[in-house]
């Protein structure tokens, strides 16, 4: 029995270092210190702080170290209520070499609930003695062999001084009694708790940095668009503001809305990295020996820097730990020094030179890679610090087609605090979809732009849009919309845009444009298709002494008007599209045109083959037919380039045996021809000569002899592009046999003498001597005869004028190209008198 | 018994168409006159003479229209006056 008395003895004497070190036996205890007494805390005596009624000091023992104290602390200092600038200080008494403080937290209190949280930054240090060194060399007697001293350096201790040494949790620390501090910058609207743990226990007792103001510290605001703002359809710049104070910074902002049906986010802006992009262009620049960072940057007058952090003190660049500048408007502050490693760097500040007219929107601070003090060595950028106002623009968002109606939206701002909010009210945005118009700041997306110069120049020309209609509808939809439009006050170009600029679009459109000098012209190409991609129509005008109205008709195979025929024409010679439309319900359609060039026009529409003539539009008005079916017609002016003449001309008048010289002349200046002659004959068709020639243009010759034929008839032709163009000349042939005794001779001579001015008689005078015949002849008949009712006078004005015109031919035999003008006139007349006098 | 005013009627009729063939046949003695006066008149060439001479030629040129006219004038101022020659 004695054996295991003394085995339990000794067992139990081993385990007494285990249980000791062991910390689940610690007892933690609060002390309760009279008003007015003193508290022992190592080897320091405290007087009574009235902090003890409400942060009682904390004994911790180790209960089977026999109760030997492990810690002992006590609050000396602390602030209640802080805000960017908290401070709490406390002594602990180590009872033995260990860990005074292997954890810290903070809890926020002022939601309703514990929870823990991160603080804006915090520092803990203790008071201690620092050792002071020396950097000291020996001449070592020894040179170099430019006559330098070698020496041996090296640092040399020298003294000591008591100083704020820096605590990074989990050190340890031998036996004693320290002071120590711990500073903390929060949201001043946050309380918070902080716990300190020590030889495993937790110290909840102590301490609360109550907050100093309530309520958010974000402004939240929504900018632009306004609510209820309508909008295009595309991408929207949707602007939000926020504004923090209390020191916090802008951390990040989220736009949500319910564009997709449901109420969420959209898109998260990160602030901070946002501008860790702009320093890019950070410039590092040696100016204390070390290291000091220069930035340039565009700078925010509304904002100034809060405080700034280095470990370069202020003036000399020697490492001192963390100094803290605050600056207000320019003013610099010195305050309080720590101990911690980081360094700020901000726009045309440095420590020795700070301009304070200058003020900045942010900072960045810089640490040593190692995380250790010191001015030497590698920095990484470790955080980025925003200051004062924060608007968001430029968060764009594209919506497609299904996102039609309008949406709600608003911005969640977070702060560094963590701490988030919305504006106070949602914006509405209201959307307009698939509008086609005339270019605004809104609607910018570009897809057509109109261009006019002029045709013969090609020199742009300010024109105006009369009026234009414009079908369209976006591709893949049969939905068809209309935009109308006129402007009077021209322009060299009309741009005209689309919203949202994301879809393809099908445009008919029918533009009637003009400039002074410029006849009207009509641009209607049928349908045309636009994207994104900004597409230039040049529309040309010709001036009004460059053209004439050439109206052309369109037939279908049975000779029936076609309506809606799309008709372009464009200049051969620079292949130009200079006119188009569409043909009426009459199936006309009437341009403008140059009529010295060769212009090609295409007739199509739905049913037909496409048609192409090609002519130089030298006539007012053109018949085209459409074929039925089959492939591309085309339709040629083979009479553009070419140039023939007869000779004699056909008003020679030929007399019976006389034998006279025909030739053909042909020249060609476009088309290649291929062969061309003729051949004469008389009036029963029997051939009198032939000639031919396969040359390109030429003069063909042959003698006839008239004899007694009564008419000479020249067939001449010409062959290009594989295709016969014919013609006809003829002349009478005078039989003198029977001249000198008709009438007709003497009207004929009158009619020669009378052209070649005998008596000094003109074509007036001609006609009105024949003025004078009739208005006698009516006369004498009215007057003799008593005829003047209308209608037989009028009869008796067309036999007259039928005379003169139509049997000996005295009156101009065409006036405006309409043969017999005058007579037909009269008869007109003299019809209507008859049916007046038949109808009353 | 025949009408005395038709017997006059017809004996009109006779006589105009009597000077009308007449004078239908006088037209070719007068045709050869004719051209040689415009051949030597030199009508057919207005450039080359005077207006008087034109004016010739046009009287000239209307002298066979006037002979016809004058005969046919007679056979219908016959028929109407229903004269009897």
């Amino acid at each position: 029995m004695k054996y295991k008395l003394l085995t339990t003895i000794f067992l139990g004497i081993l385990l007494i270092g285990i249980v000791t070190s062991a910390t689940w036996d610690n007892n933690k205890e609060s002390i309760n210190v009279a008003k007015g007494n003193k508290l022992n805390v190592g080897n320091k005596q405290l007087d009574y702080n009235s902090l003890w009624e409400k942060y009682k000091p904390i004994e911790i023992t180790n209960s089977f170290g026999l109760g030997s104290t492990l810690f002992k602390g006590a609050i000396t200092q602390h602030n209640d209520y802080c805000g960017t600038n908290c401070l709490s200080k406390f002594i602990v008494y180590l009872g033995e070499d260990g860990i005074p403080i292997s954890n810290l937290k903070f809890y926020r209190l002022d939601e309703g609930k514990k929870e823990e949280r991160s603080i804006r930054y915090y520092s803990l240090s203790y008071s201690g003695e620092v050792t002071d060194y020396d950097w000291r060399c020996i001449d070592t007697g020894k040179k170099y062999l430019n006559g330098s001293k070698v020496e041996n350096c090296s640092s040399v201790r020298v003294g000591s001084h008591i100083g704020e040494i820096s605590y990074n949790i989990g050190d340890i620390l031998p036996k004693g009694t320290y002071e120590f501090t711990l500073i903390g910058e929060k949201a001043p609207y946050m309380s918070i708790d902080w716990v300190i743990i020590s030889q495993g226990k937790i110290i909840e007792e102590w301490a609360t940095w109550g907050n100093i103001s309530t309520g958010s510290q974000a402004e939240v605001r929504l900018l632009s668009p306004s609510n209820n703002e309508s909008a295009i359809l595309g991408v929207f710049n949707l602007t939000g503001f926020a504004n923090v104070t209390g020191g916090a910074t802008l951390k990040n902002v989220t736009l949500y809305d319910n564009s997709t049906g449901t109420w969420g986010a959209r898109n998260t802006t990160n602030l901070a990295s946002t501008l860790t992009t702009l320093l890019s262009n950070l410039t590092q620049v040696d100016k204390t020996g070390a290291f000091q960072f220069v930035k340039n940057m565009t700078l925010n007058s509304s904002s100034y820097v809060t405080k700034v952090y280095s470990n370069i003190s202020a003036d000399s660049g020697a490492v001192t730990g963390m100094h803290e500048y605050n600056y207000h408007n320019g003013t610099k502050i010195n305050v309080s020094s720590g101990d911690i490693c980081s360094l700020g760097v901000w726009k045309d500040f440095n420590s020795t030179n700070p301009n304070p007219t200058y003020l900045v929107d942010y900072i960045v601070i810089y640490a040593r890679s190692d995380n250790a003090c010191g001015t030497t060595g590698s920095f990484h950028e470790k955080d980025t610090v925003v200051y004062g106002n924060q608007t968001v623009t430029n968060i764009n968002i594209s919506y497609l087609n299904n996102y039609s109606s309008g949406f709600i939206w608003n911005y969640l701002f977070c702060d560094s605090d963590d701490s988030c909010g919305f504006a106070q009210n949602n914006f509405t945005l209201n959307i307009v979809n698939d509008y086609f118009g005339i270019c605004t700041e809104t609607i910018n997306q570009t897809y057509v732009v109109l261009s006019f110069k002029d045709e013969t120049t090609s020199s742009s020309i300010q024109a105006n849009i009369s009026s234009a209609v414009f079908t369209y509808n976006v591709v893949g939809n049969s939905t068809n919309y209309s935009y109308n439009y006129a402007n009077t006050t021209g322009n060299q170009t009309y741009s005209f845009c689309f919203a949202p600029g994301i879809k393809n679009i099908s445009v008919t459109p029918a533009v009637y444009y003009s400039a002074y000098g410029y006849p009207q012209r009509i641009w209607s190409p049928g349908v045309k298709t636009y994207t994104n991609i900004s597409t230039t129509e040049e529309l040309y005008l010709l001036s009004t002494a460059d053209g004439l109205d050439v109206t052309f008709q369109v037939l279908d195979s049975n000779s029936q008007v076609v309506s809606g025929v799309i008709v372009t024409g464009t200049k051969v010679s620079t292949s130009e599209v200079v006119v188009s439309g569409t043909t009426d319900a009459a199936g006309s359609v009437t341009f403008f045109l140059n009529p010295t060039y060769l212009h090609s026009f295409n007739f199509s529409k739905t049913g037909y083959p496409e048609t192409i003539f090609n002519i130089v539009p030298t006539q007012s008005s053109y018949t085209v037919t459409l074929a039925s079916g089959g492939a591309t017609q085309y339709i040629y002016d083979y009479s553009y380039g070419i140039s023939q003449s007869i000779n004699p001309s056909m008003s020679t008048q030929f007399v019976n045996n006389t034998t006279y010289l025909l030739s053909y002349t042909l020249s060609s200046s476009y088309w290649n021809i291929t062969e061309f002659g003729f051949t004469i004959y008389d009036d029963n068709k029997t051939i009198l000569a032939q000639n031919t020639s396969s040359s390109n243009g030429g003069t063909l010759y042959r003698n006839i002899d008239t004899a007694n034929k009564k008419r000479i008839i020249l067939e001449y032709y010409y062959i290009t592009n594989s295709t016969r163009i014919e013609g006809s000349a003829r002349w009478n042939v005078f039989n003198t046999a029977y001249e000198g005794w008709s009438i007709s001779t003497f009207f004929t001579d009158l009619n020669t003498y009378l052209g070649l001015g005998i008596f000094g008689l003109d074509t007036f005078g001609k006609y009105l001597i024949i003025f004078l015949i009739l208005f006698l002849t009516i006369g004498i008949m009215s007057y003799k005869y008593g005829i003047n009712s209308p209608a037989s006078v009028s009869l008796m004005i067309f036999c007259v004028i039928f005379f003169f015109d139509v049997a000996v031919g005295l009156l101009p035999q065409k006036i405006g190209g309409i043969p017999n003008l005058p007579t037909f006139l009269a008869g007109a007349i003299a019809i209507l008198f008859f049916w007046k006098e038949a109808t009353q | 018994m025949i009408h005395k005013k038709g017997q006059t009627l017809g004996l009109a009729i006779l006589s105009g168409l009597f000077v009308f063939m007449v004078g239908m046949l006088a037209i070719n003695f007068l045709m050869s006159e004719i051209n040689d006066f415009r051949i030597n008149m030199q009508c057919s060439s207005p450039a080359t003479i005077s207006d008087g001479t034109k004016v010739l030629c046009l009287i000239v040129d209307t002298t066979v229209p006037y002979w016809i006219l004058l005969a046919f004038s007679i056979l219908v101022g016959a028929i109407t006056a229903r004269l009897a020659i």
